[in-house]
């Protein structure tokens, strides 16, 4: 089975499929949180990527205690305040301080019991082809 | 063990950083971002089409290029470069207005510090406007009106009007100081306004009519209404006065 792109069609109806073994194989970031934004998976990728390990972020609340440079009304707030949403979003996470340019991609369904963010880094090279 | 306490005491300072309510950049003399704080990320986003927050001068090109130039055309050691400069930034037709303070840390180090003073500039903005108003009205009305501080001894306000009435500036009449105004009162009433000024410091206000010397030389027949203000100690402060000419059907009811 082909592993789905950061930018597949209904991601969001594909991941709620995938368990966490699948979930760990995707080659960009998957933070799946409850609709309080407490943390239920943090794939490999993503922990390889942070240098944080699943067991430090599973249970917290993730733009509290996780990413609070991601706790604001470019992205916690529409996760939080939209009923649903799919909507990619050129950031900078401020990880110790140092910059990291990434895309996310927002992504939350209407009535599911769960919302994604996804991050895929931003390389230099892609940087200038935009 | 301490291993330990080093991630917890990392933790909490990098937490410090992340909840400062202020914007904190440490970039070098070209403006490259070497350290950015959350809050300073969520202001400049918006305004870096690549959000990439890679180059201050860069993104603040389009509105501003004092704080590159006091940045680069600072010499060390370390010291405070610049303070409370304001940047009016623009996006999606918003205005925000950005205050910031530089200072070199280093030979080849700077830091930035920043904060959304918006909802202030407004405030200040809207003060401005009530002023603006107000002066008008004063300066436009027939009458003339001034504060005297009781302890600078100076006229603290004149209206503008008090020319148009006096043929005096505002400007004038405090360099000439009260003594030298107070002369131009007839001699004949010299008297009279003496014991007003002094009534309306011990009642907190008075009235009195008299006559005085315009720049013109001819004697105008004016009508003062004086209030007092007293500090907490019932010591006079302010003497706010208005003053008017009288018309010729009221001089002739003397």
């Amino acid at each position: 089975m082909d592993l789905p792109t950061f930018t597949e069609i209904k991601l969001g109806e594909i991941l709620d499929q995938m368990d966490a073994v699948a979930l760990d194989a995707l080659d960009f970031g998957v933070i799946k949180m409850d609709l309080s934004g407490v943390t239920v998976h943090y794939n490999r990728h993503e922990s390889d990527c942070s240098g944080l390990s699943p067991q430090r972020v599973v249970g917290r609340e993730f733009f509290v205690d996780v990413a609070p440079c991601a706790h604001n009304y470019l992205v916690a707030q529409r996760l939080f305040d939209e009923a649903s949403l799919d909507a990619f979003v050129d950031y900078v996470f401020t990880w110790k301080l140092s910059r990291t340019p990434v895309r996310l991609r927002l992504l939350k369904s209407l009535g599911a019991s769960h919302m994604y963010l996804l991050v895929a880094r931003r390389t230099d090279a892609e940087r200038t082809l935009r | 063990m301490n291993h330990r306490r080093t991630d917890s005491a990392e933790e909490g300072l990098l937490q410090f950083f992340y909840l400062c309510p202020i914007g904190i950049l440490e970039i070098d003399a070209t403006g490259y971002i070497h350290r950015i704080n959350p809050r300073a990320t969520q202001w400049l986003m918006p305004l870096d089409k690549p959000a990439i927050l890679e180059n201050i001068f860069q993104i603040l090109a389009p509105f501003d290029q004092q704080l590159k130039l006091s940045v680069q055309t600072s010499i060390p050691p370390r010291s405070r470069i610049l303070e409370h400069h304001r940047v009016i930034v623009r996006h999606d037709g918003r205005q925000t207005h950005l205050e910031f303070s530089a200072y070199r840390i280093s030979d080849v180090r700077f830091m930035l510090v920043f904060s959304d003073v918006t909802v202030l500039a407004l405030a200040e903005a809207s003060v401005r406007t009530s002023e603006a108003r107000l002066r008008a009205v004063l300066d436009n009305a027939a009458d003339y009106i001034y504060r005297f501080n009781y302890r600078t001894g100076e006229y603290e306000y004149l209206s503008a009007n008090v020319e148009k009435i006096l043929g005096y500036s505002p400007a004038e009449i405090k360099a000439m100081g009260f003594d030298s105004m107070f002369a131009l009162v007839h001699v004949d009433d010299q008297l009279m306004v003496r014991v007003a000024i002094d009534e309306a410091a011990r009642s907190g206000q008075s009235q009195v009519n008299f006559r005085k010397r315009a720049k013109g030389g001819q004697y105008l027949w004016l009508s003062a209404q004086m209030w007092v203000t007293t500090d907490a100690a019932s010591m006079p402060v302010y003497r706010d006065v208005n003053v008017r000419e009288l018309t010729a059907l009221e001089r002739s009811a003397l």
